[in-house]
């Protein structure tokens, strides 16, 4: 099984810890990476229950709410910064869990994770192993095991380090749709300001401008689009990204620029999009997600071509999600001005649904449908 | 301690215990507040009901100078109703959140009240004369036909049954987004302030349709919203200065005189995170539940989750007393914020002549720290240490592997029954403890 083979990987590894010690470290940073599971999945649980509650409070939430962004930010950092470890961790894991409580060996996705998180682990948690929390763990993560979206990788044969981003990824993917969940109910609960309202018929406008200054492929960054003007240097490098910005239509309009378009696949795309009745995540606030996972190449997306890399995360994303939170405080680009396709009040970057728009579902799937049809006059065009 | 020097130890009785005895607590009658007036004759309490009792001092006895008197109902009254909002499909609950009562200026009691949205100024007096002979309707009330009265005659005051009615004098709405959590009256007399989740008012007292907004910390996004405002109070004499406390550990200070907004603090107070202790829990457990300034005015006190801290205006950067109050909770954080324990918000309160601090905990258990001495004591609100004059035994949670005679171990505590609400007379050793549907009133034995 995969988890197997992994095992067999990370134990190469081991050699570089000191041999005389390796276990304590080892349990330690496995408790501490079963324990951040636990709080996520319990944090994630709570936001999924937390708006059924009679009295909703925003100070609960925002605690929660920045419980999960530590999470996540240290899951990342984790991720970035760790060099490949300690397989002996997952390996310890491994025993640990079966021997606390005799389940079947743990699921893929924790076994990857421990090491992630490794680098970022040692400073997470106090170093006192609570054995009633040793416990608890093993049966929650069976839990969690069950319940949380489908982490695990995708074939067997995969790359172990792309394999190993994934999880998180998805996970990341799914800390954000909680968060989002949760901060329109805020937003909705207590009235606070409004998200500036998408206005999705702009993108059509601009699809239109697009058509109408015959714009080529090129045209379409170019300068006719003063407001959304970026610099020179780094359109080429975040171009695919910037494009992707814009809501389930970046994909579509990336494709377009780079390759013949599948239209199978885009209909599949759309009719996912469609049947998360949430049709267009914040292409801004994905946009900032991303760089931080440019370099995973996961495997979720159906589209195959390599160029279009950075859209897979994007696809796989969408799978998961709705829109973003500001997670643009914990990534360090900044924000660029806008999307070369469309306007920048579109998407503004505290672009947010608005409580509104989440019951947009039929309408989004009608703009899908319209939109798509300017893509494939577009597409004709050109 | 009020009137004695912090080196004897108290001995705390049992003294009342007010409240249904059922296992059963009905939702409403959970005691969400409680708080003693000024000169301590009168103990309110506000539950989840929107109702408000108001307990009176009877005089000490005459015979019996030992029992120091005892508090038995004075008033109740219904403040505040569930209501529905309509915009945003909410409902309002009625709990009472804070009492606060004015200083008196008359033979009338003022408090403020409030619930999630809604402050209201009660006056309560007393009535304990009816006037009779009226000359226009007898004493049924009804009206004499005026051509059969032949004389006038001045209405007389004759002494009847004691009634306190409450009364609304003032309500102040419609000024609070968020759910309130604080309210506090101004040295001034004139002012409170009232906080919620973001924003702080400030009210005139005889002004209901409008109040000035002093602090604002809602960000233009609300995703970017990571703090929060827990707690509020006016400094006890300078009616220029207040203090709110923040979701993530930090107290700010500020001064109405340097602006209009306040959002930019004078003073800052942030005690450095340990980094040996650091956990995902860090954050939540420095959330103050509440501040309260010393009756000096010189220290301010907060709670948060596990501790109680003693602060000195002057010093920003550090507390000058630090108190544990259930360090062994600390190792079972996970579990306490799965059952959401941990965002149990605990008050404290000073004593009279502020040398002793106490704070409520889980069990039914509440803690009391002097400051003098360093030392402190773990007591328990329980129906089975109610024995009238009872000496209260002190409790001990036992932490390690072995657990001693009487000391209860940290697994066996029980977390439903919280003591979040405390308070302590101004200028008696008698306290106040609310244990979910019960109010319990303890003494010190007078020697």
């Amino acid at each position: 099984m995969l988890g197997l083979s992994l095992k067999m990987i990370l134990k190469g590894q081991k050699r570089k810890l000191p041999p005389e010690d390796p276990d304590h470290t080892e349990e330690t940073t496995a408790e501490l990476e079963g324990q951040r599971q636990l709080v996520l999945y319990i944090s994630l649980n709570k936001y999924q229950h937390g708006q059924v509650l009679a009295e909703p409070s925003l100070r609960r939430s925002v605690l929660i709410a920045n419980t999960l962004r530590q999470i996540t930010l240290e899951a990342a950092m984790g991720k970035d910064g760790g060099s490949p470890t300690p397989c002996g961790a997952a390996a310890a894991v491994h025993t640990k869990e079966d021997g606390c409580t005799g389940m079947a060996t743990p699921d893929r996705q924790f076994t990857v994770t421990v090491h992630n998180s490794h680098s970022a682990a040692a400073s997470d948690f106090s170093s006192h192993p609570d054995p009633q929390f040793g416990v608890a763990s093993s049966r929650h993560q069976a839990d969690f095991q069950v319940s949380t979206p489908d982490v695990c990788i995708e074939g067997g044969s995969e790359d172990w380090e792309s394999m190993s981003s994934d999880p998180d990824f998805s996970l990341s993917a799914a800390i954000s749709s909680i968060l989002t969940t949760l901060e329109s109910s805020i937003d909705g609960n207590h009235g606070g300001s409004p998200a500036a309202p998408r206005t999705p018929l702009r993108s059509l406008e601009n699809l239109a401008a697009l058509e109408g200054d015959g714009a080529s492929k090129q045209g379409v960054r170019g300068p006719s689009w003063g407001g959304w003007e970026r610099g020179e240097e780094s359109r080429a490098t975040d171009s695919c990204v910037e494009v992707m910005r814009s809501s389930y239509l970046g994909d579509l309009a990336l494709d377009d620029i780079f390759q013949d378009i599948d239209t199978s696949l885009l209909e599949r795309e759309l009719g996912v999009l469609g049947a998360r009745g949430e049709g267009h995540p914040s292409g801004e606030e994905l946009l900032r997600y991303l760089p931080s996972l440019s370099s995973t190449v996961p495997s979720f997306s159906s589209f195959s071509s390599s160029s279009s890399s950075s859209s897979s995360p994007f696809l796989s994303i969408n799978q998961n999600m709705w829109c973003l939170p500001s997670f643009s405080s914990f990534n360090p680009t900044t924000t660029p001005s806008g999307s070369p396709f469309f306007s920048s009040s579109s998407f503004p970057s505290s672009s947010f649904p608005s409580p509104s728009s989440s019951s947009y579902p039929g309408q989004g799937l009608a703009r899908d449908g319209l939109e798509l049809d300017h893509v494939m006059e577009v597409l004709v065009e050109s | 301690m009020a009137g004695v020097s912090g080196g004897n130890d108290f001995q705390w009785c049992f003294s009342q215990v007010k409240g249904a005895i059922d296992e059963d607590v009905a939702e409403a009658d959970i005691i969400s507040t409680v708080e003693f007036n000024y000169s301590g004759e009168l103990l309110a309490t506000g539950d989840k009901g929107g109702r408000v009792v108001i307990f009176q001092h009877e005089q000490e006895s005459k015979n019996r100078p030992q029992l120091r008197g005892e508090y038995n109902v004075y008033s109740t009254f219904q403040s505040h109703e569930p209501e529905f909002d309509y915009l945003k499909s909410l409902e309002i609950e009625e709990k009472i959140n804070k009492i606060r009562w004015l200083p008196q200026q008359n033979s009338a009691h003022f408090l403020l009240s409030t619930n999630d949205k809604t402050i209201k100024l009660w006056k309560i007096s007393e009535r304990d004369k009816r006037a009779e002979g009226y000359n226009l309707k007898d004493e049924e009330g009804r009206l004499r036909d005026p051509f059969r009265i032949s004389s006038l005659r001045v209405p007389v005051l004759m002494p009847m049954d004691l009634m306190v009615e409450a009364s609304p004098r003032r309500i102040f709405a419609n000024a609070h987004t968020y759910h309130i959590n604080s309210i506090s009256v101004n040295s001034d007399h004139e002012t409170y302030l009232s906080a919620d989740d973001l924003r702080i008012n400030l009210w005139h007292l005889e002004i209901t349709d409008r109040s000035f907004n002093i602090v604002d910390i809602k960000p233009a996004n609300m995703e970017e919203l990571t703090e929060v405002i827990t707690a509020a109070e006016c400094h006890p004499h300078q009616c220029n200065v207040f203090v709110y406390s923040s979701s993530k550990g930090t107290i700010r200070l500020c001064d109405m005189r340097a602006a209009a907004l306040c959002d930019r603090h004078s003073k800052f107070f942030e005690e450095p995170e340990d980094p040996s202790s650091r956990s995902f829990f860090s954050e939540i457990i420095s959330s103050i539940s509440d501040v309260k300034f010393s009756h000096s005015g010189r220290y301010m006190m907060t709670r948060d989750y596990l501790s109680v801290k003693v602060w000195d205006l002057n010093m920003e950067n550090r507390p000058v007393e630090t108190y544990q109050v259930h360090e062994y909770l600390r190792s079972k954080l996970c579990s306490l914020y799965e059952n959401d324990c941990i965002f149990d918000k605990f008050e404290c309160c000073w004593n009279g002549s502020d040398s002793a601090i106490m704070t409520g905990s889980y069990n039914n258990f509440f803690r009391m720290f002097d400051r003098n001495t360093r030392r402190d004591i773990t007591l328990e609100a329980s129906r089975e240490s109610s024995k009238p004059r009872a000496t209260l035994k002190p409790r001990k949670v036992s932490t390690g592997g072995k657990r001693k005679k009487d000391e209860i171990s940290v697994d066996s505590l029980d977390f439903n029954k919280k003591i979040l609400h405390t308070a302590w007379h101004p200028k008696e050793n008698v306290i106040a403890v609310a244990a979910t549907n019960n109010l319990y009133i303890f003494q010190d034995k007078i020697n």
